[in-house]
């Protein structure tokens, strides 16, 4: 009995899109029939999120994207981030899983003190999908928020939140005091709070982690996003206790990231 | 005025069946239609004729046409007359008394069916004729001509069979059996009724029903298979969907050849097919260079296979014989270890660590590049022997990694491009030499690869022994 002649291709399709991209990138090579069934539209449609048109639409990436064959078009948003919320936001897949990962810019954090220039600027740099990244010149007291609301998200997911930032060699204000990471979600007991040094000295455990961009991050915290996602997730990045200069920290924003799953 | 419910035959229709049809048929609408268009047509005092009369007694029966279809009560206040009255019952059941003895063409027939939809909704004849103490079968015939009986509202729960029930009016006798799809073969169809059975029934909890699928899909992966294309067949989808989510379970993070075993697939996708260049519209430079690697590696398997097909029967003399020249070669350093090349079958192994070990020659990227499509033409090479393990797992992995181009081994090496795919070329072109040049002279044949090797290309062969 071989499985092609029993059941009709769209139940194969079905099927497939119930495992998950590997797999169906695995099935591309078991036989001539599943080749072209692996790799059909029905079955990577079923991959990439609930709302990929809206989003594509409303993103800055050319509509031609839409018109890609889905599989090419997951890999795609996977390799390739596009922004969205009018250049505010990075979104991508998460390869394994088709969950969507977005980063939100500096732009629409609310950093205190980040219009004024004698305390922070705007900068462009080559290694930053956005326009703009915040750099800090002299701040006294370090205050950045952000807020996403959940149904941006990939329901029954759970995300990482990191704050992904520069420090240029001149910096000071960041070696010794710890910040305040707090990542929580508006109107439920769900919260986490850390206290993490950006910059330590040599000898001690690097906190911070280098991304293969360049830039590096921290993890703020973790939070879960169930189904009834009609609320906001805040997460903040706060220094306003000892009142000593800072300078030199460059933010490219916070990204949040499916935590990856490493059974099934 | 009266043709609007046409029904099938006049013996086919179960009263069930037939207040169905008269509910899918007749609408508040058209009934109203008829009676607009009536009054258009016709005199003030025909309509009146039509209009039902309540007698003193609770009576309902249509004046017209001397009230044939009609029904008593014994009540005395008019007011009984409501949902689900017997008197309903009564009438509901003259009127399908009346269809089955051909009164189809009765006008007066048509009247009181108008008169009881209008008045009474069709739902009211459907409950009134099937709370009838008779119970209602469906007959269905599988594929293999058997005919069975069915409880109707376990056979209906498949939107299949109930479409053939109400839109066609089959099912209701032996001679009008439906015919079932011929993936229903009568043990799926045994087991599909079970489910049917189950589910039907409203009061139970999602509980309950979450219990009764998880040990209902307790079968070998054949009958799952057979299970799914029956209920798909029969358009049964929340089954689909059920025993699907189960196979799916089955296959998921298995290698390929394991799925080929259990689905009894032929691999008869050919080496080449499975380094297909992939289509890409956004003409990305990254999939350009994978394509162009994928071509090359294309071109080494072919060469490989000329080789494999040649020296098969001397593989163990070629081994010794080659591991004395380079021991030569290398003034007695003895090891053999990266010395193997592209003839064995763990050749692309070796060929990695070969690789690897000679990174410190070549740009990082380089490195990464080789040993990426390596991994690529190990798949392939490989496929048909992967087992389940570690190792297969980081080789798909890794050539999961290799299909879908990494930011990283492709994003600033422009200037390495240049200089890489040359060499190479030139690598390919002495193995097409080699090829060509083939004969039974064997060693004296490799001798002179080896030494030419020496000179020209340490990333082929590590030939020292400090390479690795």
């Amino acid at each position: 009995m071989e499985i092609t002649k029993v059941l009709p291709d769209d139940c194969i399709s079905l099927i497939i899109s119930l495992t998950s991209p590997r797999d169906a990138c695995r099935m591309a090579l078991l036989s001539h029939a599943f080749n072209s069934i692996a790799d059909s539209n029905a079955v990577w449609q079923m991959f990439l999120p609930l709302d990929y048109i809206h989003i594509i639409s409303n993103s800055s990436s050319p509509p031609s994207l839409l018109s890609l064959p889905k599989k090419d078009l997951y890999f795609t948003l996977c390799y390739h981030p596009i922004l969205t919320h009018n250049g505010d936001m990075k979104f991508q897949l998460e390869k394994e899983n088709g969950k969507k990962w977005y980063m939100v810019g500096a732009r629409a954090l609310s950093i205190q003190w980040v219009d004024t220039p004698r305390h922070w600027t705007w900068i462009s740099l080559p290694d930053s999908r956005f326009c703009r990244v915040a750099k800090l010149k002299n701040v006294g007291r370090l205050e950045i928020k952000g807020k996403v609301k959940l149904n941006t998200l990939s329901s029954n997911t759970n995300y990482e939140a990191y704050f992904v930032f520069k420090l240029v060699r001149d910096r000071y204000g960041f070696r010794h005091t710890p910040m305040e990471l707090d990542v929580s979600i508006e109107g439920t007991a769900a919260r986490e709070v850390r206290s993490v040094i950006l910059d330590p000295p040599r000898n001690m455990p690097q906190q911070a982690k280098e991304r293969a961009d360049g830039w590096l991050e921290i993890e703020m915290g973790e939070f879960f996003n169930g189904f009834e996602n009609d609320r906001t997730v805040e997460f903040s990045l706060r220094e306003d206790h000892d009142d000593q200069p800072k300078r030199g920290l460059i933010v490219q924003g916070i990204e949040l990231r499916p935590k990856h799953k490493h059974n099934r | 005025m009266y043709m609007i419910l046409s029904l099938p035959g006049t013996d086919i229709l179960t009263p069930w069946a037939f207040s169905k049809h008269l509910e899918y048929t007749w609408t508040r609408a058209a009934i109203l239609t008829q009676f607009v268009q009536a009054g258009s047509e016709s005199s003030p005092c025909e309509l009146d004729q039509r209009t039902p009369l309540l007698s003193s007694h609770g009576s309902l029966c249509t004046q017209s046409f001397g009230g044939t279809y009609s029904g008593h009560s014994n009540a005395t206040s008019p007011k009984n007359m409501g949902h689900g009255d017997h008197v309903v019952d009564q009438v509901a059941r003259s009127l399908y008394v009346g269809y089955r003895n051909n009164a189809t063409m009765d006008p007066a027939w048509f009247a009181a069916v108008e008169t009881i939809c209008m008045l009474n909704g069709c739902a009211m004849i459907h409950e009134a004729l099937d709370t009838q103490i008779m119970k209602s079968y469906i007959w269905l015939q599988t594929v293999d001509g058997s005919i069975q009986q069915v409880e109707q509202e376990i056979a209906m729960f498949c939107p299949m069979i109930c479409h053939e029930v109400i839109q066609k009016g089959m099912g209701s006798s032996k001679n009008y059996a439906i015919s079932l799809p011929q993936q229903v073969n009568p043990a799926v169809l045994s087991l599909i009724l079970d489910y049917c059975r189950f589910h039907q029934v409203p009061g139970r909890s999602n509980k309950e029903r979450k219990s009764f699928d998880e040990k209902f899909i307790r079968m070998d992966t054949k009958r799952l298979c057979e299970l799914t294309s029956a209920a798909d067949s029969l358009q049964l989808k929340p089954l689909v969907d059920l025993t699907s989510r189960a196979l799916a379970r089955i296959i998921e993070g298995k290698a390929p050849e394991e799925i080929r075993e259990i689905f009894h697939l032929p691999d008869d996708l050919t080496e080449e097919e499975k380094l297909e260049p992939l289509k890409n519209a956004t003409d990305d430079p990254r999939i350009r260079l994978l394509n162009r690697l994928y071509a090359k590696k294309r071109k080494e398997l072919k060469e490989r296979e000329k080789l494999k097909n040649v020296e098969v029967d001397e593989e163990l003399v070629d081994d010794r014989s080659v591991d004395d020249l380079l021991s030569f070669i290398n003034g007695d350093d003895g090891d053999s270890k990266g010395i193997k090349t592209s003839k064995s079958k763990r050749k692309n192994r070796r060929r990695k660590d070969l690789l690897k070990s000679t990174s410190a020659h070549e740009a990082t990227k380089n490195h990464n590049k080789e040993s990426n499509g390596l991994n690529s033409v190990c798949r392939s090479a490989e496929v048909g022997q992967i087992l389940p393990g570690v190792d297969a797992t980081t080789n798909l992995q890794d050539v999961e990694d290799d299909i879908f181009p990494n930011k990283n081994e492709f994003d600033d090496g422009d200037i390495d491009d240049e200089i890489d795919p040359t060499l190479k070329e030139k690598i390919d072109r002495e193995v097409e030499d080699f090829a060509r040049r083939l004969n039974s002279d064997w060693p004296e044949r490799m001798q002179e690869i080896l030494s030419l090797g020496q000179e020209k290309k340490p990333v082929h062969l590590s030939l020292n022994g400090k390479g690795s």
